[in-house]
């Protein structure tokens, strides 16, 4: 039985739709990802889950409880680790207060103590949070959402606001959250992020599931399109290339010609600019990407 | 010890290391003290107006650190609370963010009482200030008034947007209250228009009633009732208004 389950979940504001038709489930185990552009109802989605939400239509089932019951969400507050987009703690309470408060929260928490080990804030126990880095109040914020011992944790945008080397320590410490039997729900606009972690990935757009696949299956969606790059040793005419059945598009910036093409459009390219005795200097071959599923996908371009 | 015990001593370590929270505790109502001590034995008053000032200054310093605290200390904490999404973090975990509420608005209250007592005490040994006459007159006007302003501060807090505009709004109510309330000046030294609007504000209200029980009187049955009044109304209102997030 799916631990997490949603059907036909809806969620209105007042002047418009945030989330319109949404319907997945996620295993145990899974670390399952939510991805989307900005403003697509990423957030709403997970917070109807979660229970920070009501949502206005759909059904919904975590571990058997539906959040919009106050019983099974005082029930869900126990076994449900959430790390919420945008929140703080107060400056001046130090990393091990915040813990040692928060588990005093649930009925069967963690040892907090170990916790700052297991996270890396040992040097850091004392200091307070307003003093911290933004990846060290991210490990905290992790941290706390692991306190209560959770069979779920649900991170939104945790490595928005980092920079890249602080985003791939995050990305270990997920993982890590993963190995010890925790289910992970993943809202992120990082296409890289979703490829590394996720097991699934949901791609919304507009408050609907556009794809739902494993990282390689939402790929191998659009594999078929191949990218040459390359600088000619000498001037050419597009029309060489763009007269080959193969090739779906040429496009030049600078001195670099970029094709796009299917099935052997590689070998059909090298052959015209050998018989015109053209050099195709730096030339590279690129695969399509989970990026470029994204954009496929979803008509849009992903975030940076 | 449980959740909720936790969040009221945390919130109370959190409060103390706030510089600001401290003065307004401890040096302001002292420095009210002094100040006024200064001024009334150089001058060269009668017995009586001295007497009069001897009971006016304690009643004075105790509503003003308990306006600042009701009006600017409590609606800024629990506004920064919400704006940095303090309380949703908590909403998230099994304990209701209310919680946290109560315990803001419990440490302001001892710290409320804290002040009266410091004003009594150092009042009554160092500046020569008298102690209330009615002691009972005295806790009813202090427990009125008190519930009074608070429930405007948590109007404030329930309704502002931001911490900056809850210190803005806490302000603007703070600075008309001093003047009508008869804070700066004594009521019997105000213009008769002035001092009527300020028999209907928190402020003047509580003033007025503490100043009685310093004075052995029972206070005025308006002062009382405004004090009433405003208390359930505006803690009415927060309850309705209040926004987590």
């Amino acid at each position: 039985m799916p631990l997490i389950e949603v059907s036909n979940l809806r969620k209105e504001y007042r002047n418009h739709v945030a989330v319109q038709d949404v319907s997945f489930s996620v295993e145990e185990g899974e670390i399952f990802g939510i991805l989307g552009p900005n403003g697509a109802g990423k957030t709403t989605a997970v917070e109807c889950i979660e229970g920070m939400r009501k949502r206005d239509g759909g059904e919904i089932s975590v571990m058997g409880l539906d959040p919009l019951k106050d019983k099974d969400l005082a029930e869900l507050r126990e076994s449900i680790g959430i790390q919420l987009q945008q929140s703080e703690l107060p400056p001046k309470m130090k990393v091990w207060e915040a813990l040692e408060l928060y588990s005093t929260f649930y009925r069967d928490p963690v040892d907090w103590r170990e916790l700052i080990e297991e996270w890396g804030l040992s040097d850091k126990s004392d200091t307070a949070y307003g003093s911290l880095s933004g990846g060290q109040q991210q490990r905290l914020s992790i941290a706390l959402a692991l306190v209560g011992k959770p069979k779920i944790a649900v991170f939104d945008e945790l490595t928005t606001a980092l920079d890249p080397h602080a985003r791939r320590e995050t990305w270990k410490l997920i993982e890590q959250v993963r190995a010890q039997d925790v289910t992970v729900l993943l809202v992120t606009h990082f296409m890289e992020e979703a490829e590394r972690l996720c097991d699934r990935i949901a791609i919304i757009e507009s408050g609907r599931i556009v794809a739902l696949d494993t990282p390689s299956g939402l790929v191998s969606r659009v594999d078929e399109q191949q990218i040459i790059r390359f600088k000619p040793s000498v001037p050419m005419d597009d029309e060489l290339l763009t007269s080959l059945p193969e090739v779906s598009s040429v496009t030049r910036s600078k001195s670099q010609v970029t094709v796009v093409g299917k099935g052997n459009v590689v070998y059909a390219v090298i052959s015209v600019l050998a018989r015109n005795q053209i050099v195709a200097n730096e030339l590279r071959l690129e695969q399509a990407s989970l990026d470029d599923a994204f954009v496929a996908l979803t008509g849009s371009k992903p975030a940076n | 010890m449980s959740g909720r015990t936790k969040l009221t001593y945390v919130e109370s370590k959190l409060f103390l290391r706030d510089p600001t929270a401290v003065f307004f505790v401890i040096a302001l109502p002292i420095m009210l003290l002094a100040i006024f001590h200064f001024v009334t034995t150089k001058s060269d008053d009668d017995a009586a107006t001295k007497a009069s000032m001897a009971a006016f200054v304690p009643a004075m310093a105790m509503s003003l650190c308990l306006t600042m605290l009701a009006l600017n200390l409590l609606p800024t904490t629990l506004a920064t609370y919400r704006e940095k999404g303090i309380l949703r973090r908590m909403a998230a975990s099994p304990i209701h963010p209310g919680n946290l509420l109560l315990a803001q608005l419990f440490i302001n209250l001892v710290t409320a009482a804290v002040s009266a007592v410091l004003v009594l005490i150092v009042g009554k040994t160092a500046f020569d200030t008298k102690l209330p006459g009615d002691v009972l007159a005295f806790l009813v006007s202090f427990a009125l008034g008190t519930w009074a302003l608070f429930s405007i501060g948590l109007v404030i807090a329930a309704v502002a947007p931001s911490s900056k505009s809850a210190t803005a709004m806490g302000l603007s109510l703070l600075f008309p209250s001093l003047f009508f309330g008869g804070a700066f000046l004594p009521k019997e030294d105000l213009p008769e228009t002035v001092s009527t609007i300020g028999d209907y504000t928190p402020l003047g209200a509580a003033l007025q009633a503490l100043r009685d029980s310093w004075e052995n009187q029972w206070p005025e049955t308006l002062h009382l009732t405004v004090l009433g009044v405003i208390a359930v109304a505006a803690t009415a209102a927060a309850a309705k208004l209040f926004r987590w997030e």
